[in-house]
């Protein structure tokens, strides 16, 4: 009886503290206001944000992770119309049925700050420059053909024209779409900016940077490390550490094309550096902006212009009515050997100089410079002189001729003015350089002490 | 003892009640924590037309929200949608209350709208793509939410694209919302039971009929079944209507093309040579009526006219008499209507298709651009 009515107080013990426990005050609130309160003062906020100094702001667009990005210039307005503006393929699609160029398009449709799970940036009415990206049909192919790239239907290009909106900075929205979780941004432009003006040179900016022929170029990180980036005007970019097994080392990466440079779709790090926006420099590579050391830059020029590995060739016209691809001694010596070529056995009155090329020969294991002989409308034979390219120091090379084909023998053997020439580039020293220090496509290989003569290699 | 404890339980009981029920006694609601919203339309916004006209027509009569600026939560988001134009908004909002509200409204009434009608319609620009089973061009749900798909692609001034593709998907998913508030007689089920085929409908064509279908999607079960049955009958003309019904009287045969087949002829007329099967609408077919009516069909022979081959009809071997099990299903359909919502089908559809040949978009439009 007494242990029954031991338990039996402690029991009312435990139960009366519970029960009391429930009358205590009320914990002090985390915020100040109701959720809904502050989810509808953050709308007033972020409308006053997005429309308030113009409303103009640049979107930097990704749909998917495997595509680049697009720039979107943005009007909000307070009535709730948006001015949308790009400038890609898609819309040349649009436009003109064609995906092999990029067209400017721009169309008002509507937009709202939505509550959803949070504050939600919603395009809900249809834009057809814009809402291409969201369209489930299937993501055109354009030309001959093009019903549109298999298995896309139903999801198109995925893209997302609702956003949450993360955090407003330094004029800056961050956005993640709220389908597919991408990041965004939003940046605020000058109201007075014209938005095809601006894209054109988005547009000019991503027709420049990179060159699609040009196989790779570096990140080169502060501490010196190199990476290798392939395919970088594609914006779906290789990256592999120099040194590494490019086969098993790779990541991939999308990018966008930027009014001033280029960005990464996410910040990435490499070896312990973590990157993201670059700014084009006046030479053309590309700078850092979060650290301002990293850069992405060509490799060196020689390295192109004598590369064995990936089969390049640089062509240089010899048309001398209207090539402005040589200067100086070697536009005399070609205007020379045309005047000497009518006289060499086997070729005709109007033979002349066509054109020069530079590549690599895989089955004679050399290098060739190849000056290609117009003899007719249809006939062009090649004289071959094979060579070794020695890189004296950055930027600067010489040849080493080594011998030639039968064809570059009865040159030599008719024109003295050949022989002078192969005799000039064998003897010289040649300063490299180019343009853009990141798409090299034109190298001018100028005389070391003579730097009016000159003959520019165009990869082909 | 028993009855200490009894006690002693007893009164800790309800000691501990008492406290409970103390500690929620001076609770009172305070005011709400939502803001006011003001629901009046601003008469210089760019929507304000619309929003008006929504607001007099499908709000304040039916409780109804008219969703034009797609909230992308508001539909399934395993699918890739895209919201609708603003102009076809306008097109859908105007045309919806021409041939269906009003409709419904007329031969119903209008209180039947406000209570049975759905809550919500939802425009969608975009078809709804499943990869592996086709698109969805409209979806009903939970008998209040009405999902119309494709608004980007509707061309609203062909009227037949717009009664095939929209108008008949309204009717067709009204049928949804009233068939989830009220279900149909299990007898409408047993008349195509064993032959409903949810995979394979897309691949069949007219011969569908002919096994008791209005359209090869009512083959793919018994509720679109019942929709769409409903759907065909109020929207199609006498002229189709009349031709879907001939259509299930045939027997089809499908020639290695994927034609479907009615006729046949033997090359010169000769049974013991392999059967050519030519289309229903064979341009060489010519057709002669005895004055007994009698049919008679000729494949028209280029080669020689004056010797035409004798067509024959495909013989119906599927067993099924397919008009009468169309007929049977509109019947169902229509006693349904009369007994569950005091609704004539037949009515309905009277006013449905007297409205048909009146359509015009352009006069509709004017219900939201004359709005002051």
């Amino acid at each position: 009886m007494k242990k029954f009515l031991n338990i039996s107080l402690l029991t009312f013990v435990a139960l009366a503290s519970l029960s009391l426990g429930s009358c205590s005050n009320e914990m002090d609130d985390i915020f100040d206001e109701d959720a809904i309160i502050r989810l509808e003062n953050a709308r007033a906020e972020y409308f006053d944000i997005l429309t308030r100094d113009g409303g103009k702001w640049k979107l930097e667009y990704f749909s998917n992770t495997g595509e680049p990005g697009y720039t979107y210039i943005l009007t909000f307005k307070k009535d709730g119309m948006v001015t949308m503006s790009g400038h890609n393929k898609w819309i040349n699609y649009i436009k003109n049925n064609s995906l092999n160029a990029s067209a400017f398009g721009s169309e008002d449709s509507m937009w709202d700050l939505i509550l959803d799970n949070s504050l939600v940036l919603t395009f809900n009415t249809y834009n057809k420059y814009f809402h291409l990206f969201s369209t489930p049909d299937k993501v055109p192919t354009g030309g001959a053909g093009g019903d549109g790239i298999a298995n896309t239907e139903g999801y198109g290009h995925e893209g997302d024209y609702e956003f949450n909106i993360m955090k407003y900075s330094g004029d800056t929205i961050y956005l993640t779409g709220k389908k597919y979780n991408l990041p965004m941004f939003l940046t605020r432009l000058s109201p007075s900016t014209n938005d095809e003006a601006y894209l054109n040179e988005v547009a000019v900016m991503n027709k420049n940077l990179f060159s699609g022929t040009i196989p790779y170029v570096f990140i080169v990180l502060p501490d010196g490390t190199r990476w290798f980036a392939e395919s970088f005007s594609s914006c779906y970019v290789r990256l592999y550490r120099e040194g590494d097994d490019k086969i098993t080392s790779s990541e991939y990466y999308n990018t966008i094309i930027t009014h001033d440079g280029m960005a990464f779709m996410n910040p990435i790090t490499l070896d312990g550096y973590t990157i993201q926006w670059f700014a084009r420099q006046s030479d053309g590579t590309l700078l850092c902006v979060e650290d301002q050391q990293t850069r992405i830059v060509a490799d060196a020029l020689e390295n192109y212009l004598f590369n064995s590995a990936n089969a390049l060739k640089w062509k240089a016209d010899f048309d001398v009515t209207k090539s402005t691809d040589m200067a100086g001694n070697y536009l005399e010596l070609v205007k020379a050997i045309n005047v000497e070529l009518p006289r060499v056995p086997g070729e005709k009155s109007g033979s002349k100089l066509k054109e020069a090329v530079i590549s690599y020969n895989d089955e004679l294991s050399t290098f060739v410079f190849n000056m290609k002989v117009r003899r007719s409308a249809s006939v062009s034979p090649e004289a071959h002189f094979y060579f070794t390219p020695t890189a004296v120091s950055l930027g600067q090379v010489k040849f080493n001729f080594t011998g030639q084909n039968d064809y570059a023998n009865r040159l030599l053997q008719g024109s003295p003015k050949v022989v002078e020439f192969i005799n000039t580039l064998s003897q010289a020293t040649f300063n490299l350089s180019a343009p853009s220090m990141l798409a090299p496509t034109a190298i001018t290989m100028a005389e070391n002490g003579d730097a009016a003569s000159y003959l520019v290699w165009n990869l082909q | 003892m028993k009855k200490i404890q009894y006690y002693i339980s007893a009164f800790l009981l309800v000691a501990v009640t008492a406290m409970s029920l103390s500690s929620c006694g001076d609770d009172k609601l305070g005011p709400s924590i939502f803001p006011e919203v003001d629901e009046s339309l601003d008469p210089t916004a760019t929507t304000y037309k619309l929003d008006k006209f929504l607001k007099e027509n499908y709000l304040e009569p039916f409780n109804l929200t008219f969703l034009y600026k797609m909230p992308d939560i508001s539909t399934n988001m395993n699918y890739n949608l895209v919201p609708a134009q603003y102009d076809k908004a306008i097109d859908m909002a105007v045309t919806c209350k021409y041939l269906w509200f009003d409709v419904y409204e007329k031969v119903a009434s209008k209180q039947f709208l406000q209570t049975y009608g759905p809550r919500i319609i939802l425009l969608v620009g975009s078809a709804q793509i499943s990869p592996n089973y086709g698109e969805t061009v409209g979806l009903a749900e939970g008998g209040v939410k009405i999902t119309l798909f494709k608004v980007n692609s509707m061309n609203p001034y062909n009227f037949w694209e717009m009664n095939d593709s929209y108008f008949h998907t309204m009717h067709h998913e009204f049928a949804h919302v009233l068939h989830q508030t009220k279900t149909y007689p299990t007898e409408f089920r047993e008349i195509s039971a064993g032959h409903y085929v949810p995979g394979e409908w897309r691949d069949r064509g007219v011969e569908i009929a002919s096994e008791g279908f209005v359209t090869g999607y009512a083959a793919s079960e018994y509720n679109e079944d019942f929709a769409e049955t409903v759907a065909c009958y109020i929207t199609f003309t006498d002229e189709r209507w009349a031709s879907l019904l001939e259509s299930a009287s045939c027997g089809w045969h499908k020639d290695k093309k994927g034609n479907y087949c009615r006729f046949f002829y033997y090359p010169d007329n000769d049974a013991t040579k392999d059967a050519v099967y030519v289309t229903q609408g064979d341009d060489l077919v010519s057709t002669v009526t005895d004055p007994d009516g009698t049919v008679h069909r000729y494949y028209y022979n280029a080669n020689n006219p004056r010797d035409p081959f004798i067509v024959y009809e495909v013989e119906d071997e599927d067993g099924i008499d397919g008009k009468k099990a169309i007929e049977q299903k509109v019947s169902i359909a229509r006693q349904w209507f009369h007994d569950a919502w005091g609704i004539d089908l037949d009515e309905l559809r009277q006013e449905v298709r007297s409205r048909q040949p009146s359509y015009n978009i352009v006069e509709l439009r004017k219900w939201v651009t004359e709005i002051q």
